[in-house]
C-alpha cells in the first residue's frame, strides 16, 4: 500500500527545502564573494585559556 | 536489574566522568566557565547546540506524538528543522560577532551592551525571565531523567531523579561550559545512533514499509493523512499547532549561548549549519519513524506499549540484546541530561553573573567568581530537585509556559537587536516586560498551551479567532510589534547605531583571512614584515 503522494510530499518537500536552505546559507559567502569582517577584537578569546593552550602546544 | 543494560549505561557514565575531569583543567575564569573562553570548536558548539535543544521530548515525547497522531506529527519536525536553520541564519554569526566585541558571556550581557542600557533593567528582566522559566525546565528534565532510570533499572522515580541530579551536577560543577559542551557531543552521538538503529530494526521486524502502512491504514487511516484528517482552515491550524516551535528557537538562551562560544563566527556558516542541519534531519526522521512504526508494531501484536511516550524504550527491550538496549537507555538519558546541563548552567549564570557580579556590582577574583558560580549551580540544582520531587502538577503548569516564555521574552528582542539598528533599550524593556507578564498570565491563567474559546469574556472571543494555535506563537509577533512601536517612538544613541552599521560590514572573502596562495607567493622577508606590523612591534 505505502504512503500517498501528498503524504510523501509532506515528508520530502520540507526536508529538501531545509537542505536547500543549508546549502544556500552555507555557501552564501562564496556566492556573493563577501563575508563578515572579523578581527582579533571580535574573536576575543579568553587570554588565560589561550596561554594555557599555547603551553600545551594546542594553540 | 538487567546486567546488559547496566553495562551499556556504565560505559556511558565513564565517558561523562572522563570529560568532567578533562574539562576542569580549562575552567579557571568566568569566561571559561560560562562560554568556554569563546574558543569552543565548531563541531562541539554545533552538536552541543542541538543536544541542548532536543530534550527528553525527542526520545520520549515526539515518538509518542507520532505513535498517537501518525503522519500529522511530522509538522513538529518541520518546525524544529526550520527553527534550527533560522537560528543560524538570523542569530548565530551576528550574536557571536557582538558577543566578542562586548566580551559578553551571557545573553543579558549582550542585550545590555548592545542597547546601551545603564538602568540595569534589561539585565534584571532577562535574569528574571531565565530564572522563572528555566528553573522549571530544569526540574522537568530531572523528572524525565528519573522516570527513564526507573524504567530502565527498576528503581523508584524519586531515586531516579536523585541519581540524575547527582551525575549531572557533578560534571557541571567540575567542568563548567567545556564539560557541558563536550558531554553534549557524546550525548548527541548516543541520540543519533539510537534514532538510526531503532526504526530500521522496527522495519525488519514488521516486514517492510508497505506492510507497516497497511497495518496502520487498517487501524486508523487518518494516521496516514498529512493533516490528521483535517481539511481547509482546520488543516492550516493543525499544521501551525505542530510547526509553531519554529519561532521558539530564536529565544532559547541555552541554545543561543552556544553561538556565543564558538571559536569563529564564520564557521557557524560553514561547517556549522551543515553539522546542525544534518544531525537535526536525521534524528527527527528517526524519532518520527520510531513512533510511526511503533504504532504498526503495536497493532500487529509484536510490541506491548503501556504509554505511547515509552515506545522507544519498549522497542529497545523488544528488538535489541540487553547490552544494546543499555545504550538506548543511555541515549534517552543523554537527551535529558544534555538539555538539563545547559539549562542549569544558564540559570546559574543569571544569578552568579547577572545578579551577583553585574547588578550588585560584586568584584571578586577570577577563581573566586568560578567558585561562586559552582555554588550557584549547586543551589539551582537543589531547587530543581525540590520542584522535581514535590510533585508533577506544579512542574507541568510551569513547563507548559517555559518554552513559550523564553521564546516571547528573548526571541523578538534578540532578532531585532541583531538586524535592526533602530532597536532601543526602551523598546527592549517594554517588550521583555510585556513578554514575561503576558506569557505567565495567558498560559498559566487564561488559555493554557493553545488559544481556545473557553476563556472568560473578551479572552474567549480572541480564543475563538485563534482556536488551537499555541499562545506563544501569536504572542511572539505581538511582542515583536510592541518593541518596534516603542523603538520608533524613542531614539537610539548615535554611537550605538554607528557601531551596528560598522560591525556587520562585509569584506571580500580573501581580505579577512590570508589565503594559502597569497602566503606562499610572498617571500620570507615579506611575511616577517607582515607579522611585525600586525603585532605592532614596529
Amino acid at each position: 500500500m505505502g504512503l500517498s503522494g501528498p503524504a510523501w510530499a509532506t515528508l520530502l518537500v520540507p526536508t529538501l527545502l531545509g537542505i536547500l536552505t543549508m546549502f544556500l546559507y552555507g555557501f552564501w559567502d562564496r556566492i556573493t564573494g563577501k563575508e563578515y569582517y572579523v578581527d582579533d577584537e571580535i574573536l576575543a578569546y579568553d587570554e588565560d585559556l589561550v596561554e594555557q593552550l599555547k603551553e600545551e602546544g594546542k594553540a | 536489574m538487567n546486567t546488559g543494560i547496566l553495562f551499556g549505561f556504565l560505559v556511558y557514565l565513564a565517558l561523562l566522568a572522563y570529560i568532567g575531569w578533562w574539562a576542569n583543567r580549562y575552567t579557571k575564569t568566568e569566561d571559561q566557565y560560562f562560554v568556554g573562553g569563546r574558543k569552543v570548536h565548531v563541531l562541539a558548539a554545533t552538536l552541543s547546540d542541538k543536544a541542548s535543544d532536543f530534550s527528553g521530548w525527542l526520545m520520549l515525547g515526539y515518538p509518542g506524538a507520532a505513535f498517537k497522531s501518525g503522519l500529522g506529527a511530522f509538522w513538529a519536525a518541520i518546525g524544529c528543522l526550520f527553527g534550527t536553520l533560522a537560528d543560524y541564519v538570523l542569530i548565530g554569526p551576528r550574536l557571536r560577532i557582538y558577543a566578542g566585541k562586548f566580551r559578553a558571556i551571557t545573553v543579558p550581557d549582550y542585550l545590555e551592551a548592545r542597547l546601551k542600557d545603564d538602568t540595569k533593567l534589561i539585565r534584571i528582566l532577562s535574569a528574571l525571565i531565565i530564572l522563572v522559566f528555566m528553573t522549571a525546565y530544569v526540574a522537568a528534565q530531572f523528572t524525565a531523567g528519573g522516570k527513564t532510570f526507573a524504567e530502565g533499572f527498576g528503581i523508584s522515580d524519586n531515586a531516579g531523579i536523585l541519581v540524575t541530579v547527582i551525575i549531572l551536577t557533578a560534571y557541571v560543577i567540575t567542568g563548567g561550559f567545556f564539560a557541558v559542551v563536550w558531554t553534549d557531543v557524546v550525548q548527541a552521538m548516543f541520540m543519533l545512533l539510537t534514532l538510526l538503529i531503532v526504526p530500521f530494526l522496527a522495519l525488519s521486524r514488521i516486514g517492510g514499509f508497505e506492510k507497516a502502512t497497511q497495518i496502520i491504514a487498517s487501524a486508523d487511516p487518518t494516521k496516514l493523512h498529512p493533516f490528521g484528517g483535517a481539511t481547509g482552515l482546520a488543516a492550516i491550524v493543525f499544521a501551525i499547532g505542530y510547526a509553531s516551535w519554529i519561532v521558539g528557537y530564536l529565544g532559547q538562551p541555552h541554545i543561543v549561548t552556544r553561538y556565543m562560544s564558538v571559536e569563529d563566527p564564520r564557521k557557524l556558516r560553514r561547517p556549522g549549519i551543515f553539522i546542525s542541519g544534518t544531525w537535526t534531519i536525521l534524528v527527527l526522521w528517526g524519532a518520527f519513524f520510531a513512533g510511526f512504526l511503533g504504532f504498526a508494531m503495536y497493532h500487529a501484536g509484536i510490541l506491548q506499549v503501556s504509554d505511547p511516550e515509552k515506545v522507544i524504550p519498549a522497542m529497545a527491550v523488544e528488538l535489541m540484546p540487553g547490552w544494546l538496549a543499555g545504550f538506548v537507555i543511555a541515549g534517552i538519558i543523554s537527551a535529558v541530561m544534555s538539555t538539563a546541563d545547559s539549562q542549569l548552567l544558564v540559570a546559574s549564570s543569571a544569578i552568579a553573573r547577572d545578579f551577583y557580579h553585574k547588578v550588585l556590582g560584586k568584584e571578586v577574583g577570577k577563581k573566586q567568581m568560578v567558585n561562586i558560580s559552582r555554588l550557584v549551580v549547586f543551589g539551582v540544582a537543589l531547587v530543581g530537585l525540590w520542584f522535581a520531587i514535590s510533585g508533577p502538577k506544579v512542574i507541568y503548569q510551569m513547563v507548559a509556559t517555559a518554552w513559550g516564555g523564553l521564546a516571547v521574552g528573548f526571541g523578538p528582542i534578540l532578532t531585532l537587536s541583531l538586524w535592526w539598528k533602530r532597536a532601543t533599550k526602551e523598546g527592549a524593556i517594554v517588550g521583555m516586560a510585556y513578554g514575561l507578564i503576558s506569557e505567565v498570565l495567558l498560559e498559566a491563567k487564561v488559555y493554557g498551551w493553545a488559544f481556545n474559546p473557553d476563556a472568560p469574556g473578551f479572552f474567549g472571543t480572541i480564543g475563538s479567532w485563534f482556536n488551537g494555535i499555541p499562545v506563544f506563537f501569536i504572542n511572539f509577533f505581538v511582542t515583536l510589534i510592541v518593541i518596534i512601536i516603542v523603538s520608533l517612538l524613542t531614539k537610539p544613541p548615535e554611537d550605538v547605531v554607528k557601531l551596528h552599521e560598522e560591525i556587520f560590514r562585509k569584506v571580500p572573502v580573501e581580505t579577512g583571512r590570508k589565503s594559502i596562495t597569497e602566503t606562499r607567493v610572498k617571500s620570507q622577508v615579506e611575511n616577517v614584515a607582515d607579522f611585525v606590523i600586525a603585532k605592532g612591534i614596529a
